[in-house]
């Protein structure tokens, strides 16, 4: 079992949130989108854990030159396993469909590799594009992010959700902001007031 | 004020988290985003954006800015109470929306009409007042307060409402410093850095809270803020924007509500002080009552005592008849008013819980001697037999509280008098549970009177009650008495019933009390029965009574001292009795004296009368009557004594043994030990050898024997003294057992031996050892030497008189002559026994070294005789500790052996016990051929060095004392008596006094007694009983 601690750094906000945490942040800029992941993967890097991102848009370059800033090695990082990357439909969208169930088990099997690995926590930053609402299995997406709440209370990944506020729209903004506890408002990590509990929002949305 | 119009704070911050939310959505996706939003408001159905103008609707919310109307928000609203508290959030909600969205249109028109930017700018800028206009109409109709300040704290903007609640018109408030203005003195310089550290971003805007501020006419209110931070587009803070609701109102009713809250709890605690004081007083009043009684009853007592006291002198003047009979009738009434007053007084200490039980130690006898004195005479006025049944198996001496136990029996046998018109009321004792220590007395006083119906049983321990009304008509008192006597019996562990009765066949009431059984009482008892064997052997004694009882009583008292009984049940069945031959004869007759046919003086005429009977016994009369005319009728008929029933235990011994010419053995003195016997006894005049080689020790001897009457030849050995027994024929020899020369057990063998021609006096000789050496075999080894029987040292007078009796027969004559010679000292010796006890100087009795009350008997009972052998003690042994250790050293063993055994026979005769147990300690080791370790010697230089100080503290021995003084033990039974004399008879009561000034002369008591008899002298009764038992205290303390 990895060692526990009770709080873990978030990179992009001065707060500290408990392992398992699950953040949304709505981003209008690509630079706000960019500079929370590089920052949160550099957290976990720093502090030993395993990190995974899932993003079409990240500047190899850029997050190499980011993690150097601290004498993190991206290339030695990812040949140790200890920081990987992909694209968002290369994950979330895997034969052209969204599997809510894959991607639980996806996350689960990361978590359980990463502990086997003698990693004490992991964390996962990744982008949800608008595609997942034209795509089959696109409508649970809201059961998805409510099923990944209740998930990471067994496997205590650190998870963050970035959401582009210029490709959803308002209505599903707002979906998106009831199935994710915390939310991040311009840096500052905050509990959000429209959550619902997941067995609360499965019960009406997804029954 | 409501209280339903709660707002969730969670809804709060999902508006506000919109708002930051709404300003990082593009613009097409503002509208769906807040409309799916809003529609979570508690109450909030649905939610429609529509371009149509604004009515009058009351949830429709009109978006518009910058002089541009971007439509309305239309709120169905399924639940108008839920929605409610949150209306003007959303109107401050929909005002911002509405600027948002303006400024979204502002942008979006720069970025569409770059060319026209000035021309945009200057539309703005014109448009500037009109939207002022605009936004104002909204911030208008608030039902709140909105209020914008900017990053220097001063108010930038500001509704009606505001002002309203301010005071002061909009331009007057514009620009002003809201926290100078507004917020009380005391905040201020907190407020200011806190608002400075929000602005500059240091610390977030608290979103909600209360707060005191000042109107502009001083009024103090209550606000309750909604709060957020103004920024320009790049997110900096231009200052604040805050919603407020005056909440004074509800606070004073909260604070009302607080208020009565606490005042409640005032008033409860107010309630139960004054319950407490209610309480208090109620019990005051109670202490008051009681207070009441007591000083009544004081107040009563004192002229009550006054009367009966002068009564009593005047019965001793002569008066005719007539006047002595009003008198006696006066004095019955005002008696029995006093014994009245007495319960009441009783009553309210038992009310009061101020009855307490005493525990001293006491004769039983001496309580049933005072309550014989009271029943006795009233018995006898009604012609009632008072009998008393002792179990004389219960300890002489107890302790607990005579007082009230003979306060119970008085009251118990008083009553049963009181319902008795014939026949006998009989007072018995039971020893119950007894152990070493304490026993169960169970009292029972039968009588012959009216007895009562069962249904009257329980009602009679209730106070103020007889077994019926009629009762207190007939027999008078208080109905007190049986309450009283239940409460002390009670308070002594016991309690108290009656046996089932019937109307005329007499009652019998029952009682037990917890005693303790005083220490060493049990060996006293064998002690005394040890001694007292002897004297009673071969006794036959016949009693003549006409009433069973009473026979049954006196013969089983005198069965207990295994003396033979005879009974009669008349004066001619006696004679006939007396005249039979064939049987041994009797030494003693008890006749009662009122019998039927022949009076018991007239029995006794016929006895010493009737030739018939050789062998005159004594006769010794009983009576229930006192009267001089019965003692004289008894004198002139020859009776050797008399006993006044009832008769207890100790008199009827005592006056046994007195008429046998046997000594007074039994009467006991204050400290429960017999007392020297002080008439002629058969020894008198006996001629002994004392063999003795302690010098001191001879002396002590020599003087108590000479204090017995017996004339006393010396020898300081056993040699000495074998030829001294061949020279002269002693009445017998009193021997030393260890001696040197020739040592006791030697000289008896050699005694025993002698032949001569007179007999076998040398064989018959008593020869009584004295021997410190008490152990069983030295007993057996004294015996076997052909002793007669031993004392052991110290010597106790009262077994040496015992011992004594035992041996020494002494002719008729010499005793007659010892007799005439003992009338000379009988002056001083009968008052020092009338006294009670042996008298010791108070300096004497007050040595701490030294048991002078043990001492001081040992020599004769002579202060002045102790007095000079503490100073020959003091004289001879100052360094017995070194002489003995020298003599260890360079004599052995043997020679400090002798020294020592000397030296321990002295410490014991004088009382000396700890420097007695010390040197038995030494004496005991040497015995074993064991020599004594240095700390044994040290023990016993300091013991003596003590010793010694003691000894030179004390006055040179004095010329004696006119009268003696009274010991400690002796002068507490006075003051008991005298407590219980100044209640009941004054008269004897003035008798004791003048007796007790004399015993306690020159003590630390003696100013006391005085001021107790210049109380009774002016009749302060109560003064005197008070000083009495602080008197009491103070003696017991001294122990």
């Amino acid at each position: 079992m990895p060692h526990e601690r009770h709080t873990v750094a978030l990179g992009f906000a001065d707060q500290t949130v408990p392992p398992g945490a699950h953040i949304c942040q709505i981003f209008s800029a690509d630079e706000e989108r960019l500079d929370a992941l590089m920052r949160f993967l550099r957290s976990g890097l720093e502090a030993g854990e395993r990190a995974a991102c899932f993003t079409e848009k990240l500047d190899e370059t850029q997050l190499t030159n980011f993690l150097a800033e601290r004498g993190l090695s991206c290339e030695e990082l990812m040949e140790s396993g200890a920081l990987s990357r992909a694209g968002t439909s290369e994950v979330y969208f895997q034969d052209g469909r969204f599997d809510p169930d894959r991607m639980l088990a996806l996350l689960r099997q990361f978590h359980k590799n990463s502990v086997a690995d003698g990693f004490p926590a992991a964390r996962v930053i990744g982008e949800m594009t608008a595609d997942v609402q034209h795509i089959e299995g696109g409508s649970r997406l809201m059961e998805y992010e409510s099923r990944v709440s209740m998930l990471l209370k067994e496997v205590p990944i650190t998870a963050v959700c970035q959401y582009d506020a210029n490709t959803f729209d308002g209505a599903t903004i707002m979906e998106v902001l009831k199935v994710h506890p915390m939310m991040v408002i311009r840096g500052t990590v905050v509990h959000n007031p429209y959550y619902v509990p997941p067995e609360e929002f499965l019960a009406h949305h997804c029954s | 004020m409501s209280v339903a119009a709660a707002v969730d704070v969670r809804v709060l911050g999902q508006l506000l988290l919109m708002q930051s939310v709404v300003a990082s959505l593009p613009d097409n996706s503002v509208v769906p985003f807040i409309i799916k939003g809003l529609g979570d408001v508690p109450g909030v159905g649905r939610v429609v954006f529509d371009a149509t103008p604004l009515d009058k609707a009351p949830h429709r919310f009109r978006l518009a800015a910058g002089g541009k109307d971007y439509g309305t928000l239309d709120f169905s609203v399924k639940d108008a109470e839920a929605f409610a508290p949150y209306l003007d959030y959303i109107r401050n909600f929909a005002f911002m929306l509405a600027v948002i969205l303006d400024e979204r249109w502002q942008r979006r028109a720069i970025e569409l009409h770059g060319q026209h930017l000035e021309q945009q700018v200057v539309e703005r800028t014109a448009d500037l007042a009109g939207e002022r206009d605009t936004a104002r109409r909204y911030l208008d109709i608030a039902g709140v307060m909105l209020m914008a300040l900017d990053r220097d704290g001063r108010i930038s903007m500001i509704n009606r409402k505001g002002t309203q609640i301010l005071g002061k018109p909009e331009d007057a408030l514009i620009g002003t410093d809201w926290i100078d203005s507004f917020i009380p003195a005391a905040r201020q310089s907190a407020l200011r850095q806190a608002f400075s550290r929000v602005v500059s971003g240091a610390t977030p805007l608290p979103e909600h809270y209360e707060q005191r501020i000042v109107d502009a006419t001083g009024r103090e209110l209550i606000m309750a803020w909604n709060n957020t931070l103004l920024r320009n587009k790049e997110g900096a803070v231009l200052g604040t924007l805050s919603s407020a609701e005056d909440i004074t109102e509800r606070k004073r009713a909260e604070e009302e509500l607080l208020h009565y809250k606490d005042h409640l709890e005032e008033e409860v605690a107010q309630r139960t002080v004054e319950l407490a004081l209610a309480r208090d007083e109620a019990q005051a009043a109670n202490q008051a009552k009681s207070d009441f009684l007591a000083n009544m009853s004081h107040e009563i007592r004192t002229p009550m005592n006054a009367i009966l006291g002068m009564l009593y002198l005047a019965f001793n003047t002569d008066m005719s008849p007539t006047l002595r009979n009003y008198l006696s009738k006066v004095q019955g009434a005002a008696s029995s008013l006093l014994g009245i007053i007495n319960d009441i007084l009783d009553f309210s200490k038992i009310e009061a819980g101020k009855l307490e039980i005493e525990e001293i130690e006491f004769g039983l006898d001496a309580v049933l001697e005072r309550l014989a004195d009271a029943i006795g005479v009233q018995a006898e006025k009604k012609h009632l037999e008072f009998l008393i049944r002792h179990d004389v198996s219960l300890p002489p001496r107890l302790i607990g509280d005579p007082l009230r136990l003979g306060q119970v029996l008085l009251n118990l046998c008083g009553n049963a008098l009181k319902f008795t018109e014939t026949g006998e009321v009989e007072l018995s004792f039971q020893r119950l549970n007894a152990s070493a220590t304490e026993l169960t007395l169970q009292i029972s006083v039968r009588d012959t009177g009216i007895g009562m119906a069962p249904e009257l049983l329980g009602r009679l321990f209730q106070k103020f009650t007889q077994a019926d009304e009629s009762s207190t008509r007939r027999f008078g008192g208080t109905g007190l008495g049986l309450v009283i006597s239940k409460h002390l019996v009670e308070l002594m562990g016991g309690r108290i019933w009656i046996e089932a009765s019937a109307p005329g066949q007499g009652t019998t009431v029952h009682c037990t009390v917890q005693l303790k059984i005083a220490p060493h009482d049990e060996a006293q008892r064998r002690d005394l029965m040890e001694q007292v064997g002897p004297l009673l052997e071969d006794i036959r004694v016949l009693i003549v009574d006409d009433n069973e009882v009473s026979r049954d009583i006196l013969a089983g008292t005198l069965r207990q001292f295994r003396i033979e009984v005879s009974v009669a049940a008349s004066g001619p069945a006696a004679i006939e009795q007396l005249k039979q031959t064939g049987e041994p004869p009797f030494d003693v007759v008890l006749m009662d004296w009122r019998m039927p046919g022949m009076n018991g003086d007239e029995a006794t005429r016929h006895i010493q009368a009737d030739d018939a009977i050789a062998h005159k016994p004594k006769v010794v009369m009983v009576t229930a009557y006192g009267r001089d005319d019965v003692l004289k009728l008894a004198e002139q008929a020859g009776v050797a004594g008399f006993l006044v029933k009832p008769v207890l235990p100790s008199a009827l011994l005592d006056t046994l043994l007195n008429v046998l010419g046997r000594g007074r053995i039994l009467r006991a003195n204050g400290n429960g030990r017999p007392a020297l016997p002080v008439t002629t006894a058969e020894y008198a005049g006996a001629h002994l050898l004392l063999v003795e080689d302690n010098e001191i020790n001879r002396e002590f001897a020599v003087g108590l024997l000479h204090s017995m009457h017996v004339e006393v030849d010396e020898a300081e050995n056993g040699e000495e003294a074998v030829a001294k027994v061949r020279q002269h024929a002693y009445d017998g020899v009193l021997m030393d057992v260890q001696m040197p020369t020739m040592d006791g057990l030697e000289a008896t063998r050699r005694i025993r031996s002698l032949s001569t021609a007179d007999g076998d006096r040398f064989a018959r000789v008593p020869i009584i050892a004295i021997t410190a050496q008490a152990m069983v075999r030295d007993r057996e080894k004294a015996l076997a030497a052909g002793m007669s029987d031993y004392l052991a040292k110290p010597i106790d007078p009262d077994r040496l008189a015992v011992v004594l009796n035992r041996w020494i027969k002494v002719p008729e004559e010499r005793q007659r002559a010892a007799q005439a010679a003992a009338q000379r000292q009988a002056g001083l010796m009968a008052a020092q026994a009338a006294a009670g006890s042996l008298r010791a100087d108070a300096d004497l009795l007050a040595l701490k070294h030294f048991d002078a009350a043990q001492g001081i008997p040992r020599i004769g009972g002579k202060p002045e005789a102790y007095r000079k052998q503490l100073a020959r003690f003091r004289k001879h042994y100052p360094g017995a500790a070194d002489e003995l250790q020298e003599l260890l050293s360079y004599q052995g063993l043997s020679a400090g052996e002798a020294y020592c055994h000397a030296l321990k026979g002295v410490c014991g005769t004088l009382g000396a016990n700890a420097l007695f147990a010390c040197v038995t300690q030494i004496d005991e080791l040497l015995k074993r051929n064991t020599a004594p370790d240095p700390g044994h010697f040290e023990r016993l230089r300091e013991l003596l060095q003590q010793a010694m100080a003691e000894i030179d503290g004390l006055a040179a021995p004095v010329t004696r004392r006119r009268t003696a003084l009274l010991d400690r033990d002796g002068l507490l039974a006075k003051l008991v008596r005298l407590d219980w004399l100044l209640q009941n008879d004054l008269g004897a009561a003035e008798e004791l006094l003048a007796e007790l000034r004399t015993g306690v002369a020159g003590t630390d008591a003696e100013i006391a007694i005085a001021e107790i008899a210049e109380d009774a002298d002016v009749f302060a009764i109560d003064a005197a009983l008070d000083r009495i038992n602080s008197l009491l205290a103070r003696v017991k303390k001294k122990a």
